[in-house]
């Protein structure tokens, strides 16, 4: 295994996708061959040939019947009134807001007939710019949850909210006495100016009463970091565009870190690749395990976490910075040559660089950061600093402690727990919540789920979603956005945080009032100007100058003197070695808020390609140190039980604190450490969050809650089946003229290079996916597409096309689920997604290169290449899939009989089949999700992506009205709009102003697989990257690049 | 011994032949049926909760299509009008009519009125009004003869085949966009009538070759709208 491991990580240009494929392990082989690797369930024995018969006879005699049913009649519901400006069937966007990253992020609802289905980003919002990630795009399905709670509760039996007035109201008199000494309200971050006014209000009614915030993700080392440096909490706000050099430790900015859908867009913007523009910013990261930042590094340094303040000491020291900091260990040879070159990088860029640290970095190494950021003479240029944005900025931890012990001090009476705050599940595990908070004699939980903190509570309260009421958010840089109502209430009990506490402070409103006034109050604009400036805000989703100023920062002391605290792994003693964890907030279900959101489970996490769980991640190494083995997959499948599966379980502890969770191996993980995500294994998520993947907080402390050393890990016998998507829809580069060639000697899918090798030779000539294959084969047959036919505007020709720019694709998968948004695109659960049975249409396939200690990771978004001879159309028995005038390769549900011939005869396996009722929703409440515009496909369904067949469809209909061609930009299709990269770029082929066009003449432009001269419509940009001379000379994967 | 007589020939016979025509029987039978009126409901008006006229409204009172469906040349849907729409005459006329009381009653207490449906398609079909009314396709063309309706009914039968054959040749369907809502327009029959049509519209003609009859006519107006005629049969023209 090893050895294998060797040759294929030796041969310079050789991707791979798994480790499994980078050991060549026959049940990777096996998947490469099948028809339909683990699609098609084998019969098992419990059908005899005769039953099969019988059943195929009768259905096949009833399939004829179905054609002669004639469509029910249904009823017309008309309007008593005519809203204006309002047309049946056309949508309408309303501008509102959401949270993400625990700030606000402005977003545009499209509503048809009063039911938001999709959302997009609000291009006037400073941090969407009109992007969003995934679980913005998801948290439309949230809205929809059935499993969201919709009564009032006393002790988990229904009661009224009658009932809880009286009680609260009794309880809040005998408070009032003492001032209120015994009550404590807990939120999550409060970024609403006006629910801040209202719980303020609260407490001048209550002076002794308290307000505790907590969220388990918290900026406090930001906060913590910026006083040590500057002597007060500033929020660092980065200037992406201005940088030339990036070094991001342990840093998570394009994605976790609130802003990150705006520096995504910023860092893009900074290394497109285009003819004459080669101008393109570095990208260093050193991080325990790849993060979507990481994965798009030029250079990537894996280094366990409690090692990033050596490391950024070695910087600032090689930098001349002003800092003095006790920090002790020893770099390794690589990391103190990656520290060399990243500081040469940085002082050759004064001003022009930035040095970022993530959150779950110590106050001392943020401190660091500044000062080093400072003698760049970076401040004011790639980094400015404001106040926080937060209405009452905390140290989460401490609040969360200081709640604790005044339970523990049996000071509370009454506790309100206001939205959604769930402490029970996600406050440090040596808190002990879960004992606490049944103490209370009068305990209320507010939330949209009856969950972990709910069941321990005296009354739970149903709290409305954001989209049903108003409301207002700061978002990262402090501007606000007014959240409108997008949808009439789903459930008449439910109640935002803001009329609770409006009647808690004894003057229920309506909630627009609320918003309304707090905003007279706050001065937004002079009294007679108001209603103007209000009217323009909603509208625009944007409030105007609310953003905080840019202050003028200085360091306090210089040099400035530090004190970082030291992890060092433990000495092995009597044979047990401990490891360290590093907990990060999950990639796609956060820190647990969204476990019950269907869409982001089954979302494949960006680095992983894991669904509905999270894991363990280790390097290899420490995987094989640990004596763990994983197993196939396909081994899995083949003894049909679900007990087995590819990971092993193992359990970690320390200090009394343990958990069990299943390890898996991941390439670039640094060694003697496990990363584990957090918002798993929730017990009280609701239907679909419940029991899935491992809970990291039981090992979570107060003291250690990002970093935790000393933990012991043991290996037990169990195995875990895991929903791993990274060799589903495998494209198969070995075979030639159908003979399977020696693995070493494949083509790549994938054009590759580095930015020297551009610069010398833009089409990249010389690399193995463009050497000795013929892209253009002769032909007797006149050209069916003709590009440069663009007649006079009066009569012009659409042809459809899209560029991708893997470039600048970060692999954050906002597209995939934006695709499963506007397309209807059902989830199927994790025992189907271990068949391979994803209905995702769009995937990111993620291609390794080099050796897995610390590969380069390529990421290639794959939709349907709508090939313009394409190969799925020449085997279809009943014409179910042909292409139209546009170029489109049109897939017609109500003509599939469900042959999957198509499938098997795709090269990119982009085609998804309906193996069950996939879309059956048992709750009425889902189908109000449904997008009006898009089919939704029924069992025997074969489906794809269709460019967003419905948009171009919508654009031509309104072009054709005003008799016009078809705009450029008019048809973006849905992954289009959520990339926050911009990488994906649709258009006409036939225009040669539009961008698609000029980007598909690129010379780095290429097509996957261009060589079964399918002519796909999809084509791609080489992938190029810009590492160091100096270090890429050192990895070997380069040095053969050339 | 012998199971079988000699006159089980003949029974065989007979089975054999009855079964072969009774499967063919079945299938042109069936086909029949559900192409027929009977089945279809061609001509047959479904209960409504108040008994519109279209002829008493459109042929007798004159009132534009649109006054009633006037999302028609902007949306998808024609759609149904608001009770406040027909309210904008029977809060005058007819006040006290017991035929109209429950579009008072929906109008008064903001209750929507239930109508039932008269044509209907399936769900993957994606059919736009305004796609049709704006390139000169004519109410008149899908829905023909409402202006002699009291009650509303279908006038066709919206199979895939009946859409396909306008789909192939709009040429014998279309009509200047002016006149769609025109149910009572004629092709003109003589030159001069067409001429002066072509001059009212400004819609260009070769004064030599002027349109004699509506396939000429159609013609024209293809090439006059910028209609795609390859195009719409392609699936994805309907089909999402």
């Amino acid at each position: 295994m090893e050895e294998k491991r060797n040759e294929l990580q030796g041969a310079g240009e050789q991707f791979w996708r798994s480790l499994d494929e980078l050991e060549q392990s026959p049940e990777f082989e096996a998947l490469l061959q099948q028809e339909f690797p683990r699609q098609a369930a084998p019969l098992g024995n419990f059908v005899s040939r005769r039953q099969f018969l019988r059943l195929m006879g009768a259905s096949m005699a009833l399939a004829g019947l179905s054609a002669c049913g004639y469509k029910p009649q249904g009823p017309i519901i008309s309007r008593p009134k005519t809203p204006e400006d309002r047309l049946t069937g056309v949508s309408h966007y309303y501008a509102t807001a959401v949270l993400t990253n625990g700030y606000g992020f402005g977003v545009l609802g499209r509503v048809y007939e009063g039911r938001p289905v999709k959302l997009e980003g609000n291009p006037d919002h400073p941090t969407s710019l009109g992007a969003t990630d995934a679980i913005v795009q998801a948290q439309i399905l949230d809205l929809y949850d059935p499993d969201r709670s919709q009564n009032v509760l006393r002790f988990g039996r229904i009661e009224t909210w009658r009932a809880f007035e009286a009680d609260i109201q009794n309880a809040l008199a005998q408070q009032a006495a003492k001032g209120g000494a015994g009550i404590r309200i807990l939120t999550g971050r409060v970024v609403s100016p006006t629910l801040a006014a209202q719980i303020r209000k609260f407490l001048q009614t209550y002076p002794q009463a308290k307000w505790y915030q907590y969220e388990p993700i918290n900026r406090d080392n930001v906060y913590e970091g910026a006083r040590l440096a500057f002597g007060e909490w500033l929020n660092p706000i980065y200037r992406l565009r201005n940088a030339k050099v990036i070094v991001a430790l342990d840093s998570d900015f394009l994605y976790t870190e609130p802003g990150a859908v705006r520096y995504a867009r910023e860092f893009a913007d900074g290394r497109r690749i285009r003819d004459g523009q080669t101008d393109m910013n570095r990208l260093y990261v050193a991080e325990p395990m790849f993060t979507v930042t990481g994965m798009s590094a030029d250079e990537h340094l894996p280094i366990r976490s409690s090692k990033i303040a050596r490391l950024l000491y070695e910087i600032a020291k090689l930098l001349g910075a002003p800092v003095q900091a006790t920090v002790e260990g020893e770099l390794t040879e690589t990391e103190q040559k990656w520290a060399q070159v990243a500081a040469g990088d940085l002082v050759a860029h004064r001003g022009q660089s930035i040095m970022i640290v993530g959150e779950a970095q110590p106050p001392a190494v943020h401190a660091m950061a500044h000062a080093i950021n400072a003698h760049l003479g970076n401040l004011g240029r790639t980094v400015v600093f404001t106040a926080p944005p937060e209405e009452q900025p905390v140290l989460h931890q401490e609040q969360i402690r200081q709640l604790a012990q005044d339970l523990a001090n049996n000071a509370v009476e009454v506790l309100i727990m206001l939205g959604g705050a769930n402490p029970a599940y996600n406050a440090p595990v040596d808190l002990k919540f879960g004992e606490l908070i049944p103490k209370v004699p009068f305990s209320v939980h507010h939330g949209m789920y009856v969950d972990e903190t709910a069941a321990l509570c005296v009354w739970h309260l149903p709290e409305s979603h954001p989209f049903e009421a108003w409301g207002d958010v700061r978002a990262f840089d402090g501007t606000a956005s007014i959240q409108q109502p997008l949808i009439f209430p789903l459930y008449p009990n439910t109640r935002t945080t803001l009329e609770l506490m409006a009647q808690l402070n004894g003057a229920p409103a309506e909630t627009f009032k609320l918003v309304q006034d707090h905003w007279k109050q706050a001065k937004l604009a002079p009294e007679a100007q108001f209603d103007a400036v209000w009217r323009k805000g909603v509208h625009d989703g944007v409030l105007p100058r609310t953003a905080k100023p840019v202050k003028q920062v200085a360091l306090k002391q210089t040099p400035l003197v530090v004190q970082s605290p030291i992890y060092e792994l433990a000495p092995v003693q009597a044979g047990v070695k401990t490891y360290e964890v590093r907990f990060a907030p999950d990639p796609t279900v956060y820190d647990g808020r969204f476990a019950n959101n269907a869409w982001l489970q089954e979302l494949p996490k960006p680095v992983t390609r894991v669904c509905w769980d999270n894991l363990a991640y280790m390097s290899l190494k420490t995987f094989e140190e640990l004596g763990l083995r994983r197993k196939g997959t396909w081994a899995f499948f083949e003894d049909a039980s679900f007990v087995k599966g590819d990971a092993p379980i193992v359990t970690l502890s320390v200090n009394g604190q343990a958990m069990r969770v299943a390890a898996y191996p991941i390439p670039g993980h640094a060694d003697d450490c496990i990363t584990l995500h957090l918002g798993y294994g929730r017990t009280r998520a609701g239907e679909k969050g419940s029991g899935t993947g491992f809970n990291a907080y039981l090992l979570r402390t107060s003291d250690a809650p990002w970093i935790r050393t000393g933990v012991e890990v043991v290996p037990q016998p169990e195995r875990y089946p895991v929903a791993r998507t990274e060799e589903h829809h495998l494209i198969d580069t070995r075979q030639k003229d159908g003979v399977k060639l020696d693995s070493t000697d494949h083509r790549p899918v994938i054009l590759t290079g580095l930015l020297e090798e551009f610069k010398k030779d833009p089409e990249l000539k010389d690399k193995p996916h463009r050497k000795g294959y013929k892209w253009e084969h002769p032909t007797m047959y006149p050209e069916r597409w003709q590009y440069d036919r663009y007649e006079n505007p009066d009569n012009y020709r659409n042809a459809w096309a899209m560029v991708i720019d893997p470039t600048v694709c970060t692999g954050c998968s906002a597209c995939v689920t934006a695709c499963q948004a506007e397309n209807n695109i059902p989830v199927v659960g994790k025992t189907e997604v271990m068949r391979g049975r994803e209905m995702l249409w769009l995937r990111i396939d993620r291609y390794f290169k080099g050796k897995a200690e610390n590969p380069r990771v390529y990421q290639v978004p794959v939709p349907c290449m709508h090939c313009e001879s394409a190969p799925c159309e020449l085997v279809c028995p009943v014409a179910a899939t042909v292409h139209d005038h546009e170029g489109l390769n049109a897939m017609v549900y109500n003509r599939c009989v469900g042959t999957r011939y198509c499938s098997n005869n795709c090269p990119y396996k982009v085609r998804r089949f309906n193996f069950y009722r996939y879309s059956y929703m048992k709750s009425p409440v889902l189908h109000l999700l449904q997008n009006p515009d898009v089919t939704v496909r029924g069992r025997g369904v074969m489906e794809k992506c269709t460019y967003c067949v419905q948009r171009i469809s919508k654009a031509r209909i309104l072009a054709k009205r005003e008799n016009r061609p078809i705009r450029d930009g008019e048809v973006i299709t849905a992954c289009q709009q959520a990339c926050p990269t911009q990488a994906i770029v649709f258009g006409n082929l036939n225009d040669p102003d539009a961008r698609v066009t000029q980007l598909r003449k690129q010379p780095h432009n290429f097509s996957i697989l261009g060589e079964l001269n399918a002519r796909p419509r999809t084509t791609y940009l080489a992938k190029i990257d810009n590492p160091h001379p100096e270090l890429s000379g050192v990895e070997a994967d380069h040095a053969t690049d050339h | 011994m012998q199971v079988f007589k000699r006159h089980h020939n003949t029974l065989a016979r007979v089975f054999v032949i009855s079964g072969l025509l009774a499967i063919v029987g079945l299938a042109v039978g069936g086909s029949a049926i559900t192409r027929s009126p009977w089945w279809t409901k061609v001509g047959e008006p479904p209960d409504q909760p108040v008994p519109f006229s279209h002829k008493h409204h459109y042929e007798e009172l004159g009132i534009d299509c649109r006054y009633c469906h006037w999302s028609v040349t902007q949306s998808a849907h024609a759609g149904v009008p608001s009770s406040e729409v027909c309210m904008t005459c029977h809060s005058q006329i007819w006040t006290n009519s017991p035929l109209l009381e429950p579009v008072r009653d929906s109008y008064n207490n903001n209750k929507p009125l239930v109508w039932n449906k008269v044509n209907n398609l399936p769900e993957f079909v994606y059919f736009d009004h305004s796609a049709h009314v704006n390139k000169g396709i004519s109410c008149a063309s899908c829905h023909g003869g409402i202006e002699k309706m009291h009650l509303t009914h279908k006038s066709q039968y919206f199979s895939m085949q009946w859409c396909l054959d306008c789909h192939r040749n709009p040429e014998q369907h279309i009509r200047p966009k002016e006149e769609v809502f025109n149910m009572y327009y004629k092709t003109p029959r003589t030159e001069e009538e067409m001429k002066a049509m072509l001059d009212r519209y400004n819609i260009p003609y070769d004064p030599n070759n002027i349109p004699r009859n509506q396939l000429e006519l159609g013609r024209l107006l293809v090439k006059h709208y910028n209609i795609h005629k390859e195009q719409l049969s392609d699936c994805s023209i309907c089909h999402r």
